[in-house]
């Protein structure tokens, strides 16, 4: 029997919370959410404050109960037992018990995840390690920075060796130091074939990271896929350009290109000495063929090309579009 | 288990990191060190203290008159010796009746038993005579002690019969070997008893119970807030662990911490008990598991509101309001029992004509009305007063009776006791019921002589009655008493007090006791003999034509202080000392015939004798006892009010009228066990409050402070379940409900609580 293909199934998922306890108001954090995550993937849940993201966590993990639709993690009833012996977790805004050294707080999670003394002695200097904080982990908790808790957070999710890493804004207010050290872990971790679902709303992060990203705003899903798949999905992903700066006279340029699909020519830079002039063409990029045409010509004219930059839309650009597409269908 | 177990070893871990729980242990360690000077040492003293004088007014009356040169010598040579301010005060009061403080007067006669040359021989002929004094008179090197007890001596002398003589015995309480204030005069195992039922259990209720539990309220109330915080929670609950189990473990962390605190400060009250005051109490042990329990209690609420609204400040509020609930109900229940069931404090039954008469604890007299199916009373109320008697002497158509003031642990507060005489001239004919429905108002109430000083018991004796005192048993002379009342009434106008025994009226029947209290008295049906207990002796009495006479002594081998009732017949006496299976007296051979363990050590409170010598004794638990003439046989009989009976009392036909709960009052008749009469009073819109409303509130209501009752019963060793130094005290309303009884229902409570919070925890969405 080979290992499930799915880490987490959600199908229609929908959760609602009652807000005030006379006058109750409905608040709907989740809609109708269904998707899943392949084995060994990383997994990236982006979306802003309230589109529900920290809710589809908790569920995953058995903290909230669904009103409607199903939950599996590992092939397993989200929030079972044996689920959560299999999960590692870095929830967001991490508070360890102020009693607590770095060591001491390491070997409590570890013992709530049913590890023995000598299996997290086994396991601990290599997670200390990994993290960074060896030579640390004596100290009182109560005086770690917040980027030394959240790597503490990170080596209690990894230490019973979970198939599956769910962390939630690891690296929210982290400085770029912190951040670069989450990534680092991360790496790793994909490296090693984990699971990762990570929600975070920092959007290079998970450009940088995940395989596979999905959008979530005002509780429902939005979009899902790679990011290749989602840039497809953008309205201007067929306004795509490559555009080169080259140095020459504009006639010389306007010779080179004839017959090609050139959108427009600037001069940046003019002189009466050919050499010393620029120009910026914006060449049509739907079609590779064109761009290649383009260069060979102007190489073929002898004409340099001082620069050239491809535009797509960024996932940020992607993630705008969605968020915003959702917020004007909720306006009444 | 390894994770709950790990969450048990963090709460541990988070006490023992805590800088409250140093505090706390520090703040212990305080209070333990600066009790553990604190002690008590045995010594000798005969300063007056107040209790010591029997009739102040006679005293000053005296003295005020010696200042005028009139009176005996001696009353003229202790004013010539006392301070000049108080000679000067003494003399107003002769022209004034200006009042003096007793406190004065106590300074004032205290300065006087150090002056070196009050003993005069022409003054005090007599003294030579008493062995204690003629040994110290004679003895010209007198310490300052002897000096103090010469004086004393001469004193007591001087005002005899209205002041308590002093036995020198007294107990101080010292701090770091230092004495402080006056001695005690009582020994220090009397001391440790009161120190034992009294000021332990008053320690633990509002020390520990109230003071310590509300700290531990407060300082355990962040514990499951803190658990459940988000940053924390959603970790832990990420973890394979179940929920319910998770707030249970937590919660049992929580009381770890408090359990540390009560065995650290009661292991070291009881250390302090045993090696300054010579007191080894378990009980002070047995307190841990009840202290921690108590608390679990209020933690139960403290912790539910912790995980609702996830804020200790709510949490103490909301636990401070639950115990100000409780503590309400309680009150309201206290309170409506008291006034609906105050039947239950019934002293005594009695019975004239077979019409039955009950005295009660606050000092009322009632009467069965008919018309109106209720106890009413009569001849007054004089409330926190007990009764002496009554006593119907059926030639005078009359029912004496004595409402001395007294206050527990035979503490009397030293005023005169006046007879009381009722004229019932309509009991004469048992088929007039006119006397039901007429008030019965002070308008038919006679007072009568004082009675003899410190009367502890009024008794049938012949066509008369006699009194019990600490110092003799005397007859009351109806006769000579209206003399005495007249020639009073004829002299008084001279201002000074009279000498009880210018016309006795209370003639004595014995010589002037040399038997010391605790005291109880048990006359034969037959007026053949009397028998008293005395200090751990049981004295046999036998009639003569003059008084009465000792014929034998038996010691008991009890501890001498012990308090003790009896009840005699011809042969025969049982004696039932306080907490101890009674003994059977063999009267005629003197000797202890055995011992009824069937009763074990159940304590009675009354012992009734039939004309036949039968034996009826009422335990303070409501159980009512049969005891053959002989002593051999002991049975419970089956009666109404068994198990919740007050009083018992015999008629002329030897049946016995049981009064039980809410005044019922059944006459039964021993033999078939059946009811020949059944009192049952109606029941009041208040009774039906409290029954149908208020009771069962209470019943469903938690009862935390129902847990001082257990603490206070563990306090109490076998032999103190009854507090009691002086024979009066076991005239006082008991507490007859279970002890283990609150361990169950608030055990229920906390169980309902945790459920409760279980199953909050497992539906909500954190």
């Amino acid at each position: 029997m080979g290992l499930p293909a799915y880490a987490i199934e959600v199908e229609s998922l929908s959760k609602t919370y009652k807000e005030g306890l006379i006058f109750a108001k409905l608040h709907k954090a989740l809609a109708n959410v269904s998707l899943t995550v392949k084995r060994g993937e990383v997994f990236g849940l982006l979306g802003p404050n309230g589109a529900g993201k920290t809710t589809l966590i908790k569920i995953l993990l058995g903290i909230l109960h669904p009103n409607v639709g199903t939950a599996r993690v590992l092939e397993m009833e989200a929030g079972s037992k044996s689920a959560r012996r299999r999960i590692g977790y870095l929830p967001e805004n991490l508070v360890f018990p102020r009693h607590h050294t770095g060591r001491s707080a390491l070997y409590f999670y570890g013992r709530l995840s049913e590890m023995s003394n000598a299996q997290i002695a086994a396991k601990e200097k290599e997670l200390f390690d990994l993290v960074s904080l060896t030579g640390r982990e004596h100290e009182p908790v109560r005086r770690y920075s917040k980027g030394m808790r959240q790597r503490l957070g990170l080596a209690q999710a990894m230490l019973h060796d979970p198939d599956l890493l769910i962390f939630d804004e690891p690296t929210d207010g982290l400085d770029p130091m912190g951040r670069s050290q989450i990534r680092d872990v991360l790496y790793q971790l994909k490296q090693r074939g984990k699971t990762v679902f990570l929600n975070s709303h920092i959007l290079q992060e998970v450009e940088l990271i995940c395989d596979r990203v999905a959008v979530m705003a005002l509780g429902k899903l939005r979009g899902i896929g790679t990011i290749d798949e989602l840039i497809q999905g953008h309205p201007d992903a067929d306004k795509a350009t490559v555009t080169m700066d080259v140095v020459g006279s504009l006639a010389q340029v306007e010779a080179a290109t004839a017959g090609c699909e050139i959108r427009s020519r600037t001069t940046i830079q003019d002189s009466k000495d050919s050499s010393d002039a620029i120009q910026r063409i914006e060449v049509d990029a739907t079609s590779q063929s064109n761009v290649d045409q383009v260069v060979d010509r102007l190489r073929n004219a002898s004409i340099s090309i001082y620069r050239m930059e491809r535009f797509r839309p960024s996932l940020e650009q992607v993630f705008m579009s969605i968020v915003g597409a959702a917020n004007a269908s909720h306006q009444p | 288990m390894k994770p709950y177990l790990a969450v048990l070893f963090d709460s541990f871990l988070e006490s023992m990191k805590s800088k409250v729980l140093w505090v706390l242990l520090a703040a212990w360690t305080l209070i333990l060190l600066a009790l553990f000077p604190l002690s008590m040492s045995k010594g000798e003293t005969y300063v007056f203290t107040n209790g010591n004088f029997k009739s102040a007014k006679i005293i000053l009356d005296q003295l005020a008159a010696a200042s005028n040169g009139k009176g005996t010598r001696k009353h003229k040579a202790i004013y010539a010796k006392l301070d000049e301010d108080f000679q000067g005060i003494l003399k107003q009061r002769q022209t004034n009746q200006r009042r003096i403080s007793i406190g004065k007067m106590i300074e004032s006669f205290n300065k006087l038993l150090k002056e070196k040359d009050l003993y005069d021989a022409a003054v005090w002929p007599t003294a030579v005579k008493r062995p204690e004094l003629k040994e110290l008179i004679e003895n010209p090197n007198r310490s300052d002690l002897e000096l103090e007890k010469l004086n004393r001596g001469l004193i007591d002398l001087a005002f005899e019969g209205s002041i308590s003589s002093s036995s020198g015995q007294a107990t101080w309480i010292t701090y770091a070997g230092l004495r402080l204030g006056n001695g005690l005069p009582i020994s220090q195992s009397q001391l440790r008893t009161i120190i034992e039922t009294v000021i332990f259990p008053l320690v633990m209720r509002l020390g520990l119970g109230i003071g310590a539990m509300l700290v531990a309220i407060i300082i355990t109330s962040p514990m499951i807030p803190d658990m459940f915080q988000t940053g924390s929670m959603h970790l832990l609950l990420s973890k394979p662990i179940s929920r319910s189990l998770l707030f249970l473990t937590k919660f049992v962390g929580g009381c770890t911490f408090v359990a540390l605190n009560i065995v650290y400060l009661l292991v070291g009250l009881f250390l302090y008990a045993g090696l300054r005051l010579e007191i080894w109490n378990a009980g002070i042990l047995w307190c841990i598991p009840l202290f921690i329990f108590t608390f679990m209690i209020f933690y139960s609420v403290s912790a539910l509101s912790g995980l609702i609204w996830k804020n200790p400040i709510i949490s103490v509020v909301v636990t401070a309001m639950f115990w100000a609930t409780c503590f309400t109900v309680g009150l309201i229940h206290f309170f409506f029992n008291d006034f609906v069931n105050s039947q239950g404090q019934t002293q005594r039954v009695f019975s004239i004509n077979d019409k039955p008469i009950l005295s009660t604890q606050q000092g009322r007299i009632q009467f069965w009305n008919e018309e109106d199916r209720a106890w009413k009373t009569a001849f007054g109320e004089v409330d926190g007063q007990k009764v002496l008697g009554p006593i119907w002497l059926p030639k005078e158509k009359s029912m004496y009776f004595a409402r001395p003031p007294r206050l527990p642990f035979g503490i009397s507060i030293g005023q005169d006791t006046r007879l009381e005489l009722a004229h019932l001239p309509d009991f004469a004919d048992a088929s007039d019921t006119s006397f039901q429905s007429k008030p019965w108002d002070d308008g038919r109430l006679d007072s009568g002589p004082e009675l003899p000083s410190d009367p502890q018991q009024l008794f049938a004796w012949k066509d008369t009655f006699g009194v019990l005192t600490a110092e003799g048993i005397y007859r009351f002379d109806a006769e000579a008493s209206v003399k005495a009342e007249q020639q009073k009434s004829m002299l008084g106008g001279f201002g000074f007090g009279l000498p009880k025994n210018l016309i006795p009226a209370y003639p004595a029947m014995t010589k002037k006791f040399e038997y010391k209290k605790p005291l109880d008295i048990g006359v034969a049906p037959s007026f053949a003999r009397v028998v008293l207990y005395s200090n751990g002796k049981v004295i046999d009495l036998k009639a003569t034509e003059d008084g009465l006479e000792e014929s034998g002594q038996l010691s008991l081998d009890i501890p001498s202080e012990t308090v003790a009732i009896l009840g005699a017949n011809d042969k025969t006496a049982v004696v039932c000392p306080i907490g101890m299976a009674p003994f059977v007296i063999d009267l005629e051979a003197m000797k202890i015939q055995g011992r009824i363990e069937t009763i074990g050590d159940d304590t009675i409170n009354q012992v009734r004798v039939d004309t036949n010598g039968k034996f009826v004794l009422l335990a303070t638990n409501g159980k009512v006892w049969t005891v053959d003439a002989t002593g051999q046989s002991c049975e419970k009989p089956s009666i109404a009010g068994q198990g919740s009976a007050f009083a018992i009392h015999f008629n002329e036909s030897n049946q016995l009228w049981v009064a039980h709960a809410r005044g019922k009052v059944d006459l039964v008749d021993l033999s078939t066990g059946s009811s020949i009469t059944s009192i049952r009073p109606r029941a009041f819109t208040s009774q039906l409050i409290f029954d149908y409303l208020v009771n069962p509130f209470y019943q469903v209501n938690p009862k935390p402070s129902a847990m001082n009752d257990t603490i206070e019963y563990v306090l109490k060793n076998s032999k103190n379940k009854t507090i009691a130094i002086d024979r009066g005290d076991l005239d006082l309303p008991k507490i007859a409900s279970d002890p283990w009884t609150p361990i169950w229902t608030n055990l229920l409570f906390i169980g309902f609580m945790l459920g409760i919070s279980c199953w909050y925890l497992y539906r909500q969405d954190l």
